[in-house]
């Protein structure tokens, strides 16, 4: 990942924790935790493309 | 060993014979008659008459006796040369000394055998002429110091004798023969003391003697009587000695002389009482110096009228030779009637005393309540306050004139079951406890004795009294001074059942038949002591519960009141009726609420006051338990056009099921049980020859209704009953013509849980009968709501000009069956951002006014507003809404048309963080959105940030965006979710061009290692062709 992605991703995560944090209703960590799952899916999915990509350059 | 008695067996001494002889040797018999100073010679013989005495020999001494019992009188024995004392003639003694008869030895002599001894000595006469000689010898034997006494009449008297004192001076003819058995009077008689209190008259009566003379000794001339002759004394006197003889002139016989000292006090004494010291004083010298004074003798304590017979003396006082002192002080007397007698018998005036009041009674000052004590004295029984004062006594005055008086009173204490007076039992313990706390008893002669007794009504001993029930005991306390003065207390202690209003929850009559009439119970008891006003009205405190199943709708007041009423019978003491109001409705926490949210389990405490005629009111504390319902909620499935009112919107042609919930709340059973009754109605037309029999109204119901059940899979079946219009049974529906059925169905659950369905089946002509009325003219409305065009809460609601008023119906609606009234309930969201500045209930009312549009469905369209009320998420009542941290309020606002008609406006206050531009929300019942609609632009305007927010009003996005629930459940269109939406749309938006971004650079990566391939491929191709 780049230093791009880990900021943007690190960002959306923390946007999503604050919100939770507001508690605005019981369900907001809910929320927050499906986002977080999200985007851990997407850094994982990225990481292993990248991995693979640099793997294939060897 | 130990002597009972010692005797002399063989000595049996006795003085045999005592003669006087005179000088000249001649026995003198005993009628002779003595002269004063004659000499005389005493002889008297001694022997042992022991028959077998034989020759034994016992020493003795003879003495001369003078004792009350064994007298000498009219002899004076001596002895000189010339009258020697003698022993059988043997002279043993000339002169008095130690072994003479006057001697302290007595005269020796020796008994011998059973000859007898002769001792002689001589005497003068003495006395008076005429007086008797007798003469007592005292034998002493000297062993044992036995002795034995002999008494002799030696001369008989030659008495003067007056009338005895022991006759009956009112009956002559029982005093003898006057000159013989008496021969003077001397009348009146005196008293024991020698004393009259009337002139003293001495009377002769000849006879033994022919004249008698009284002559006074203090040199008054003398006077002889003759035969009923007569001599008076007759002023008073100290003492008037008089000598009284009488002589016979023709025997020369001179008669003894007595010797009379009249005495006569003819005045009465007097009794004067010194109230200060509570002293008698009895005064008998009289206040003429003439009159004689005898003295103070007795005092006697009389009745009223002063009768001293057969009573004895209060107090003798001693006298001296029969006269007393001429006064005397008795201190510390006490109260009575007294008489007072001289020495003389004078009796005074009857004297009443009563200078000494009875016990004196009056509150213990450690027992009265005064208002503000932050210590109050505990009271046994009912309380004494500072007003409460000892009642006035009754004061008599005995037939011996001791005071006593009489204090009733009558306390009462009302049944607590709760806690009953004197733990249940009141005893004699208890009861002098009770005295002691209510009555201080004093008295200023004291010691004062007291007595308490416990007595039923009619004066009986009593062992207790209970306290659990109506009842009623004397407690009879008898305080008694030193003086016998008595105050009785008699406090009366009653029991009695308070005159509160009555509530009695209604029972059934037959105990096996829960569900059959009922009819009222045993009244509940109050939870503490019933209070009295000074006016006399009574009040009670009493708690009880009540418990219903959940249901639509909600409570106010006034369904609190038919709560009440459901399950209880109110009624004054007297049967009549009581009125009821709720005085509040609070949740179990205790915090008020407007109304119940019938539709949610909860506990809530509801206050009534219930007041009679007269002004008794009883305080009933209602705890309401609205618990989950399981008797079988029904749904209606109505067949095509038979709903009788459609709604609007509704398909006739497919309607859509619809609940079917109780009018009536449903009920829990003794057994813990639900049931609950529902009713609806549907419509057919007159089909001609058709006809349902109870198969196909039973079919009917399994068709038309469905029911879910808290418990078991399905419902079973209790009963169907086909009734006509009029109540009578009906076997069958007649579809032909126009009529009107009631279909009764119960069902059960497994648990017994019921369900009852009345179905009203109407058979209708459709050419002759108008369609019906969704709404009766005649219901009710109650205020309707309607959210102003871009309403309040700083929603951008520009100038107003653009939209109509979004109508909000009402959440739920009940109609009062007893005043008609509706009473509807409109629900809505508002949100708003945090803030320092706090919401109160004014600047709510303020929002309201600005956000709602009410408007009255009575003619004359007028509205009342009353106040806002605030209310944490607890449903605790809150004096204003902290907007400093996100949270939930509520708030609530009662609207009253003049009709009476209410709409409660019940809004969820939610503050959240940050700035919430137009807290507007729609909860699905109201409308919250105030984008105009019409020719305005919405959110042109400036936007008042109302109550509410800050809102510009800048984009109708916005707008629209805050028209959405500001949370809620997880799926719901909460901002908050969206924006985690967004978030993770994002977070895969970027992930997929990363991913292409990746994908792209490793196919340029690929064809590069393609076209590096290519390269060398050509390279190597192109050296071997030019090879």
């Amino acid at each position: 990942m780049t230093l791009l992605d880990k900021m943007l991703y690190a960002l959306l995560a923390l946007a999503a924790v604050t919100l939770a944090v507001m508690g605005f209703c019981p369900w907001d960590w809910l929320w927050a935790l499906a986002t977080l799952g999200v985007i851990f899916l997407w850094t994982r999915l990225i990481t292993r493309r990248r991995k693979k990509r640099e793997r294939g350059s060897r | 060993m130990t002597f009972k008695s010692l005797t002399l067996p063989h000595l049996d001494p006795v003085i045999e014979d005592v003669a006087l002889y005179r000088e000249d040797g001649t026995r003198i018999g005993k009628e002779d008659i003595v002269e004063p100073g004659d000499r005389v010679r005493v002889q008297c013989v001694v022997r042992n008459k022991y028959t077998y005495a034989g020759a034994e020999q016992y020493s003795m001494h003879v003495k001369l006796a003078n004792t009350a019992a064994y007298p000498t009188k009219g002899l004076t024995p001596f002895a000189d040369a010339s009258h020697p004392l003698q022993v059988n003639g043997t002279t043993v003694a000339t002169s008095a000394g130690p072994n003479t008869v006057t001697g302290a030895n007595g005269v020796p002599i020796t008994l011998v055998g059973t000859n007898p001894t002769t001792v002689s000595y001589w005497a003068t006469v003495s006395g008076e002429s005429g007086s008797a000689v007798a003469l007592s010898q005292e034998l002493i034997e000297d062993t044992f110091q036995g002795r034995q006494y002999a008494t002799a009449e030696l001369v008989a008297e030659q008495s003067l004798k007056p009338l005895p004192p022991d006759v009956d001076p009112s009956n002559p003819s029982s005093w003898g023969t006057a000159g013989t058995d008496y021969h003077y009077t001397r009348l009146p008689q005196p008293n024991v003391n020698g004393w009259n209190t009337s002139p003293v008259t001495v009377q002769f009566f000849a006879g033994d003697f022919d004249s008698l003379t009284v002559k006074p000794t203090n040199g008054d001339s003398e006077r002889t009587l003759t035969d009923k002759g007569t001599w008076v004394r007759a002023g008073d006197t100290a003492g008037y000695p008089v000598e009284i003889s009488a002589a016979n002139s023709i025997t020369g016989d001179t008669s003894t002389k007595r010797i009379d000292t009249i005495k006569i006090d003819s005045s009465i004494p007097r009794l004067s009482v010194d109230p200060a010291l509570g002293a008698l004083t009895i005064n008998d010298k009289s206040v003429d110096a003439s009159k004689a004074t005898s003295g103070v003798w007795r005092l006697y304590r009389t009745g009223a009228d002063g009768a001293i017979s057969a009573r004895a003396a209060f107090k003798t006082f001693p006298l001296t030779s029969g006269t007393g002192a001429a006064t005397q002080t008795v201190a510390s007397i006490a109260n009575g009637y007294y008489v007072a007698e001289d020495a003389a018998g004078n009796l005074s005036d009857v004297f009443t005393v009563g200078t000494t009041d009875p016990p004196a009674v009056t509150r213990p000052p450690g027992s009265i309540v005064t208002p503000g004590d932050p210590n109050p004295p505990t009271p046994v029984g009912p309380p004494i306050d500072p007003n409460d004062k000892v009642p006035d006594p009754t004061v008599v005055v005995d037939d011996i004139g001791l005071k006593h008086s009489v204090i009733s009173e009558t306390v009462t204490q009302f049944l607590d079951a709760a806690n009953p007076p004197f733990g249940g039992e009141l005893t004699l313990d208890d009861a002098k406890a009770l005295m002691a706390y209510r009555y201080q008893v004093d008295s200023a002669a004291e010691p004062v004795t007291t007595t308490v007794e416990l007595l039923d009504t009619m004066g009986a001993p009593l062992t207790s009294l209970p306290t659990t029930a109506v009842g009623e005991c004397l407690i009879r306390q008898v305080s008694t001074d030193a003086q016998g003065n008595t105050t009785t207390i008699n406090l009366t202690y009653r029991l009695i059942k308070d005159n509160c209003p009555l509530v009695r929850p209604w029972e059934p009559a037959d105990p096996d038949d829960p569900n059959g009439p009922k009819v009222p119970g045993e009244a509940l008891e109050p939870d503490g002591p019933v209070t009295t006003d000074p006016d006399g009205t009574q009040h009670a405190t009493l708690s009880c519960e009540a418990t219903e199943l959940v249901r639509k709708g909600t409570m106010g007041a006034a369904e609190a009141v038919d709560l009440l009423k459901r399950h209880f019978a109110l009624t004054a003491t007297d049967g009549a009726d009581a009125s009821v109001r709720t005085v509040s409705l609070a949740t179990a926490a205790g915090a008020e609420v407007s109304s119940i949210d019938l539709a949610t389990p909860a506990d809530y405490l509801i206050t009534y006051e219930v007041t009679d005629a007269t002004g008794n009111s009883t305080t009933v504390k209602l705890i309401y338990h609205l618990v989950p319902s399981k008797a079988p909620a029904v749904t209606a499935h109505p067949d095509p056009g038979t709903n009788p009112n459609p709604q609007p919107g509704d398909d006739p042609l497919n309607p859509k099921p619809y609940p079917v919930d109780p009018v009536d709340p449903p009920w829990v059973d003794a057994d813990g049980t639900h049931h609950a009754e529902v009713h609806d109605e549907m419509v057919v037309p007159v089909q001609e020859g058709a006809s349902l029999s109870l198969t196909d109204v039973r079919a009917l119901m399994e068709r038309r209704y469905t029911f879910a059940t808290a418990v078991g899979v399905g419902v079973t079946e209790r009963g169907l009953e086909l009734a006509a219009a009029d109540g009578a049974p009906a076997e069958a529906i007649d579809l032909s013509r126009p009529g009107e059925y009631v279909i009764r169905y119960e069902v059960a659950d497994d648990e017994g849980n019921s369900t009852v369905v009345n179905l009203r089946y109407r058979v209708k002509d459709a050419e002759a009968e108008p369609p019906d009325e969704p709404t009766p003219p005649d219901t009710p409305k109650p205020p309707s709501v309607a959210v102003k065009p871009g309403g309040g809460g700083g929603d951008g609601s520009g100038d107003g000009s653009g939209g109509t008023p979004k109508p909000l119906p009402p959440a739920t609606t009940v109609v009062d069956p007893e005043t008609g009234l509706a009473h509807a309930t409109i629900e809505d969201t508002l949100t708003a951002g945090t803030s320092a500045e706090p919401m109160t209930p004014e600047a709510m009312a303020e929002l309201f006014a600005e956000r709602y549009e009410v408007t009255s469905s009575q003619p004359d369209g007028q509205l009342s507003y009353g106040p806002v009320h605030l209310f944490d998420a607890d449903g605790n009542a809150v004096e204003a809404i902290d907007r400093s941290a996100p949270g939930d309020w509520r708030a609530e606002q009662v609207i009253t048309d003049s009709a009476g008609n209410t709409t409660t406006i019940r809004v969820a206050y939610l503050v959240r963080e940050g700035s919430v531009d137009g807290g507007i929300g729609d909860d699905g019942n109201g409308a919250g959105s105030g984008a105009g609609n019409g020719s305005g632009t919405a959110g042109n305007g400036s936007g008042d940030a109302g109550k509410g927010g800050s809102g510009d009003g800048s984009a109708s996005w916005l707008s629209k965006l805050t028209g959405l629930p500001q949370t809620g459940d997880l799926l719901a269109r909460c901002p908050i979710h969206i924006m985690f939406v967004l978030l993770m749309v994002l977070a895969s938006a970027y992930g997929l061009m990363r991913l292409r971004q990746e994908a792209a650079r490793d196919r340029q990566r690929r064809q590069r290692d393609l076209d590096a391939v290519w390269e060398e491929e050509l390279a190597r191709f192109g050296e071997g062709a030019w090879q």
